[in-house]
């Protein structure tokens, strides 16, 4: 009998220290992560339908074929024994022991030395770049797949090598579970670890042809490649076919639904010099202390064996550093630039090197490398260098597993069990819900429950081209995508019927102002904090959705291949895992051990041309530090301070904002805490800072006037604002002066205010039955007293007047429908921002509906670049609307019915209309709205405008606004009549004569206030108001 | 492939001989033994037929057909009604079927069944109408037994309504299963209570709710605490109650709209909403003399007469202090109509014009305590001979400014 081998102590250490701290801290990270909870997500999808593909939860429903099923579908069969998290986090765990057994592998190919593969995986454990992907990003299927591909590699070795045919059947298995769990890993996994692998045998069969590597010329190495050659392709070609066969349904759906989103921006993508954020994220982080050995590793990786290896590495290299050269860009192609992560190819870059690093580690713990340091700059020296290499790995350890601590990716966690009540409760989830501001954790959240979103986490599978066509992630997060992503929401809340969306649950206010001018209304908050928005005039789900269906082969082939590559593989490679644990038999020794090199000379070279290198890392680095340093050194310059005192404003970081004033202007910390606690609006309150602009009117030694144009972001449009702000110098730091507070004093300490509030039983008798007939309420009344179709600047508007001639308050929906001259239907949309929504008994407002992107039939020509929520894309139409059909539907309102918002001043200047508004009431306004109507000389309506003052108005005191009035010059009315308007269906006509047969029309008439503009002589003033706390 | 041929053939012939033997029977003969035609739903049916051929009954109602099999005794087919069609009251259709050939035909009448109960079903809407005869709520009333099956026509159903004190009751026939009846709003507001009864069964409770008429002309008036125009007291405007042609008063939450004109023919809104027909909107005073012209609205429906009002100044004078150097303008003594200070927050404006007239600086600032502040820094204000102007309280002065 053979002597049994010895258990390499380094890898059993690796699995022992990388299980304790990888296994205990993914219970603190990886519901966290970007990526963990969709793979939960569709784990779940699996335990309910394991055969179905269709998805209904997601985007008015997706297929799962769109990604690889084998991670999902293990975490659902475990999710059988202990409910999905279990499941999750012991795939996370197998995922440890495969990458950290893979990584030795991969040593021990690569290397041909157990001791240095066992280097190798212990620094596997701790390379930042697997941290990174396990508990930043949560990729737990690349990490699987990757692994798996580690594993691949030795048995294709081997394969090519020996041309043994259990070679091949081992290498294909394990190819075929790769597949199953991860597409893009095998594809480029061919491309980038298996070519040079090839490549690397042949190169060993040369070396066994020859005596020396010297001797290998490419003649030699041409005749290998003829000899290898057609176990080579078998291997190709059986692997291909397995590429393409085990995740079949994936090629068919991908060819039959290709993906149609337009590049949603990545941070990969960036120029990392510029996004430094990106950079640290998809450079910095998965680089880590390898950045300082690159030298060393260009330098083995060119060496003759690894020569494919290292041209790989290099493109890989490239590959991964995004928008920061040009190159990537065109290697890859414009498409594939855009459709592909980047940060992957980073990924596997520094993979690849873990081999390489471990050599150099152990060579400096106990090769060569020590002894010449030792010999050559002294023991002491060698000591601090180990040293500094130990730290380094663990500073980078520290930082990336503490990156999400300071820097959260995530919102806090959110408690959904409440959410999944109301869902169940009172048939709530017959309609569609959004979550807002809820970050990844959407995803758990429709994991619990089987009521349906318009969102959803996956983008590649949406179908909506209202989302196809927008670079936005999520609508949930759509602030963080600026403009366009605010758009994109709008739309979806404009017309919410389309998509049956009832439920909106916020978890972020900044979202609340542009609901409540779309017409939704807060309905409760519940127990965990989450705001619950509601619309109303919303049609339930249909109870038959349509749905995209396949093949049962297809179906079948999805619900059992995945398992079936495991448990093949399983079968093939089980053997070995045996030997391996139980050693009662001499493992057959992998035919890549004989080339093992003995590491006897290391190049002083090398030492002294690496030394070079991390000195101007270190340089690079320390100046990286001090460039922020500077452009951070908040009080260096007036542009500074100005900068970082918007900055903590931004952040609402107001004890920071003020320690940038001027200590000496007598503003106390309190006195500023107590202004800025007392200013509201939306400029306050609901704004993002975009971008901002310091300009400097005048400098002298210690005095500087500047102007501050910001630009903001706001749920409802952007502000651009500008701010002048006189800043002193002080000693060597520079201050701002603080702006005084206003002086107004309201008149009234104490005051009492009546008004009518409204409740609506709902359902009275608690049933679980459809609504009982009686408890319906009457659908109130509303009359249209004005319409017409109207062209400005190239693009078409309806425009109206509607009032609530009911007894009670009306909630208004009113949709318009554009018609040509055939009556073919051309566009619908509902109207936004342009009116009142809430309707209190006989009150009027006017109203105006934009047709926009998704308005249209054919979304093809019409939809704008990028969308911009003020302004407006014309849409050039081969077909004109020439009449239009108004459906205005009215429904009991019960809140957000604040009228005392009044008028107080009113000043013209020819290009400007200034006034006061005054706050009558006993709630303090937050958004105060103006709706600005356009009469012609003969009084009638011909354009509505709306103003929304950038801060709000507090109880019994003044607001200034200052508004442009628009130029109507090139103003059309196509069309203006009330015949085709409608009334919770009926004619508006019927309405009219019934509900009001003597109407007294002088009086709106009486209402004109006289402002000679382009092309019209009167307007009226309309207010309209948000609370953002209603008392 | 032989076999199967084979099969096929055998399996042909087999299915042409069957049809032969069936069609070589002889004439059969059924005799019904002759019952009632008139049932009461859920009595049991049954028809008996004399005749020893297996015949089936196909049977049809207006919910649909279904066949049934008999019970054969001593010669006899017994079919027996299955409850389903026992308890549907209309005609009942039978045929007696042998061998697709119908041999017996009949109907049979089922009546409903008051005797087990009655439901009856009402239905008003809508829920609420507006007072003065002319809206009105439909109240449909379908009685039926408690196999829903639902009254003959003309039935009479007595409906109830209860208005304030008066109590009526009409009597409705019912026509195609269902009574309707329009119920006219009264001209006063309030509630009306509905209700149906049918033999000694009752329906349950419905109401209309009676919503005042459209608002009439009304009054307004506005109260203050002085005629002072020191932009910080509040006015507030108040109608009379709002009635209806009827002298209802008019709904709740009636929005009511104050336009105000202004000396400079601006308007000015504030609204409000009714409660118990009144509605109060308020401004605050303005800071300058003012005429107001204020008028309501509810629009198309109702306005009021105009009132005027006039606000004297308050302000009457104020002074300009300068620093030595020109540099710190301060006004100062604002006083309002009694000598006080003026409330602190009455905006000032300071205006620095060149020597050409051309606007140089606008500053703005709010009173404290009578007193405000402005100031000109050396940074930005060259030395020189500029042009002030300073206005408050729709008082504005003018001088020269020499800055040193």
């Amino acid at each position: 009998m053979l002597p049994m081998q010895k258990t390499n102590v380094l890898l059993v250490l690796a699995l022992f220290i990388g299980l304790a701290f990888h296994g205990s801290s993914i219970f603190f990270t990886l519901e966290s992560t970007y990526d963990a909870l969709i793979h939960l997500f569709f784990a779940d999808h699996y335990a309910q339908s394991w055969f179905e593909p269709w998805d209904y939860r997601w985007y008015t429903g997706f297929t799962v074929q769109g990604y690889p099923p084998l991670a999902h579908q293990s975490i659902a069969i475990l999710s059988f024994i202990g409910g999905l998290k279990f499941g999750l986090y012991t795939v996370a765990l197998i995922a440890i022991v495969l990458f950290i057994t893979g990584a030795y592998r991969f040593g021990l190919l690569i290397t041909g030395n157990r001791k240095i593969a066992g280097y190798t995986s212990i620094l596997a454990v701790f390379s930042s770049t697997f941290i990174e992907t396990l508990h930043l990003f949560g990729q737990l299927p690349s990490i699987v797949g990757l692994s798996v591909l580690l594993h691949a590699l030795p048995e294709i070795y081997s394969w090519i090598k020996t041309g043994r045919i259990r070679y091949l059947a081992t290498s294909l298995s394990l190819i075929a579970v790769t597949v199953t769990s991860h597409h893009v890993t095998p594809i480029f996994g061919m491309v980038f670890f298996i070519f040079p692998l090839i490549g690397m045998v042949i190169m060993d069969a040369s070396r066994d042809k020859v005596k020396s590597n010297k001797d290998i010329s490419f003649k030699v190495f041409w005749s290998q490649f003829k000899k290898l050659f057609w176990r080579i392709m078998l291997f190709g070609i059986t692997s291909l076919t397995l590429i393409v066969f085990c995740i079949l349904p994936y090629w068919i759906n991908s060819k039959k639904n290709p993906i149609t989103q337009v590049p949603i921006p990545h941070g990969s993508r960036d120029n990392f010099l510029e996004v430094t954020s990106s950079g640290l994220v998809f450079f910095l982080i998965p680089w880590g202390i390898l950045l300082f050995l690159l030298p060393y590793i260009f330098y083995r990786f060119y060496s003759k064996r690894y020569l494919f290896f290292g041209l790989s590495f290099t493109i890989l290299a490239i590959l991964g550093t995004g928008g920061t050269t040009p190159i990537p860009l065109k290697l890859l192609g414009e498409t594939a630039f855009n459709i592909l992560t980047l940060d992957r190819f980073t990924l596997w870059a520094t993979i690849m090197a873990l081999p390489i690093f471990g050599e150099f580690v152990y060579r400096m713990v106990q090769g060569d490398l020590k002894a010449t340091l030792q010999r050559n700059l002294g023991a002491v020296y060698h000591r601090i260098l180990g040293g500094c290499l130990a730290s380094g790995i663990l500073l980078m350890v520290i930082f990336t597993m503490s990156l999400n601590y300071f820097r959260p990716a995530q919102p806090k966690k959110i408690k959904v069990l409440p959410i999944v009540n109301f869902l169940s409760q009172d048939s709530h989830d017959q309609w569609r819900y959004l979550p807002l501001g809820f970050g990844d954790q959407m995803a758990w959240l429709s994991a619990q429950t089987n009521a349906m979103t318009v969102d959803g986490n996956y983008h590649s599978a949406r179908r909506l081209p209202e989302l196809t066509t927008r670079a936005i992630e999520r609508l949930e997060n759509s602030k963080f995508r600026g403009v366009e992503g605010i758009g994109s929401l709008q739309q979806f809340l404009t017309v919410p019927e389309k998509y049956n969306l009832k439920y909106v649950f916020s978890n972020d206010k900044f979202y609340d102002p542009i609901l409540f001018f779309s017409g939704w209304q807060r309905l409760q908050q519940l127990e965990n904090g989450i705001m619950v928005w509601e619309k109303l005039n919303v049609p339930p789900l249909p109870k038959i959705i349509p749905k995209d269906d396949v093949s049962k082969g297809l179906k079948i082939m999805w619900g059992i291949i995945p398992l079936i590559t495991v448990i093949l593989a399983f079968i093939f490679n089980i053997q070995y895992v045996w030997y391996r644990v139980l050693k009662n038999r001499r493992l057959p020794e992998g035919p890549f051990l004989k080339y093992a090199i003995n590491y006897t000379i290391f190049s002083k070279s090398l030492i002294r041309i690496n030394h070079l290198w991390a000195l101007i890392m270190l340089c690079l680095f320390g100046f990286g530090i001090y460039k922020s340093y500077l452009t951070n050194a908040t009080q260096f310059s007036p542009t500074n301070v100005v900068m970082s005192y918007y900055d903590a404003l931004d952040f609402k970081e107001f004890k920071r904002a003020y320690s940038y004033l001027n200590p000496d202007a007598g503003v106390e910390l309190s006195q500023y805490m107590l202004e800025v606690s007392v200013t509201d609006g939306i400029l306050s309150s609901y704004a993002k800072l975009n971008a901002i602009d310091v300009q400097i009117i005048e400098q002298n030694d210690s005095l500087a006037k500047t102007k501050v144009s910001t630009y903001w972001i706001t749920p409802l449009e952007k502000i651009n604002k500008v701010f002048y702000h006189t800043i002193v110098k002080k000693g060597r730091l520079w201050y701002l002066e603080p702006s005084k507070p206003k002086n107004d004093l309201p008149p009234d300490q104490l005051l009492s205010s009546n008004t009518t509030s409204f409740f609506n039983q709902g359902r009275r008798r608690i049933t679980t039955q459809q609504t009982h007939h009686e408890d319906v309420l009457k659908q109130p009344v509303l009359e249209v007293l004005q319409a017409k179709l109207v062209k400005h600047q190239g693009s078409y508007s309806i425009i109206g007047e509607v009032q609530n001639v009911d007894d009670i308050p009306a909630d208004v929906v009113i949709k318009g429908t554009l018609y040509n001259d055939m009556n073919h239907e051309l566009a619908n949309y509902s109207a936004k921002y342009h009116m009142k929504h809430k309707l209190m008994p006989k009150e009027t407002t006017t109203f105006k509906i934009d047709f926009e992107g998704i308005a249209w039939l054919s979304t093809k020509d019409t939809i704008p670049p990028t969308f911009d929520p003020d302004q407006f894309t014309p849409v050039s139409l081969a077909e004109q609307p020439t009449k239009f059909n108004l459906q205005c539907a009215g429904n009991t309102a019960i809140t957000d019915l604040y009228k005392q918002i009044a008028v107080q001043e009113l000043e013209f200047t020819p290009n400007k209309i200034s006034g006061t508004l005054f706050n009558a009431g006993i709630q303090e306004v937050t958004i105060p709205q103006l709706l600005f109507s356009y009469y012609d000389n003969r009084k009638e309506l011909i354009w509505v405008d709306n103003h929304f003052l950038e801060e709000g108005v507090r109880i019994q005191r003044k607001q200034f606004f200052e508004y442009e009035p628009v130029d109507l010059s090139d103003i059309e009315v196509i069309f203006s009549s009330l015949e085709y308007c409608f009334i919770n269906g009926l004619p508006n006509a019927s309405i009219s004569e019934k509900v009001f047969p003597k109407r007294d029309w002088s009086h709106s008439k009486e209402q004109l206030q006289a402002f000679k503009g382009k092309t019209y002589e009167f307007i009226r003033v309309q207010t309209n108001s948000y609370i953002g706390n209603p008392n | 492939m032989k076999k199967v041929l084979y099969i096929l053939v055998i399996i042909f012939f087999c299915t042409c001989q069957k049809q032969e033997v069936a069609n070589a029977f002889s004439t059969p003969s059924f005799e019904l033994i002759k019952t009632k035609d008139i049932y009461v739903a859920a009595s049991p049916i049954s028809l008996k037929f004399k005749g020893t051929q297996i015949a089936f009954l196909s049977i049809t109602n207006s919910l649909g057909s279904t066949l049934i099999k008999p019970k054969i005794k001593e010669g006899f087919l017994n079919f027996e009604f299955p409850k389903t069609f026992t308890t549907k009251s209309g005609l009942c259709t039978w045929n007696l079927i042998y061998n697709q050939k119908i041999y017996k035909k009949g109907t049979l009448t089922i009546i409903p069944n008051f005797r087990d109960g009655v439901k009856i079903a009402s239905f008003l809407g809508p829920r609420s109408i507006s007072a003065g005869g002319t809206d009105f709520s439909m109240f449909v009333v379908s009685p039926t037994d408690i196999y829903d099956n639902p009254v003959l026509d003309s039935t009479i159903i007595s409906n109830t309504y209860q208005f304030g004190s008066s109590i009526e009751e009409s009597a409705v026939k019912v026509k195609n299963g269902i009574s309707w009846q329009n119920i006219f709003s009264p001209t006063k507001t309030g509630r009306i209570l509905i209700t149906a009864s049918y033999l000694e069964h009752k329906s349950k409770e419905m109401t209309t709710i009676v919503y005042p008429a459209l608002p009439e002309e009304f009054k307004i008036y506005y109260t203050r605490n002085h005629p002072y125009a020191d932009g910080n007291q509040v006015i507030s405007f108040s109608t009379d109650i709002i009635r209806d042609e009827f002298q209802n008063i008019i709904s709740d939450g009636t929005l009511v709209t104050f336009s105000i004109i202004n000396s400079k023919g601006m308007r000015l809104e504030t609204m409000g909403t009714t409660i118990n027909g009144k509605a109060t909107g308020q401004l605050l005073h303005p800071d300058k003399a003012e005429k107001w012209m204020v008028t309501a609205y509810i629009l198309g429906a109702a306005k009021s007469e105009s009132i005027n009002l006039e606000f004297k100044p308050a302000v009457k004078d104020f002074n300009i202090t300068f620093s030595e150097n020109g540099r710190k303008i301060a006004l100062e003594n604002i006083q309002s109509f009694m000598g006080q200070y003026i409330p602190d927050g009455l905006i000032v404006t300071l205006r620095l014009l060149d020597k050409n007239g051309l606007v140089i600086t606008t500053k703005r600032t709010s009173t404290r305590l009578g007193k405000a502040k402005f100031e000109l820094p050396l940074d930005f204000h060259p030395n020189g001979t500029y042009d002030l102007s300073i206005e408050t309280a729709g008082i504005l002065k003018k001088q020269k400014l020499i800055l040193k």
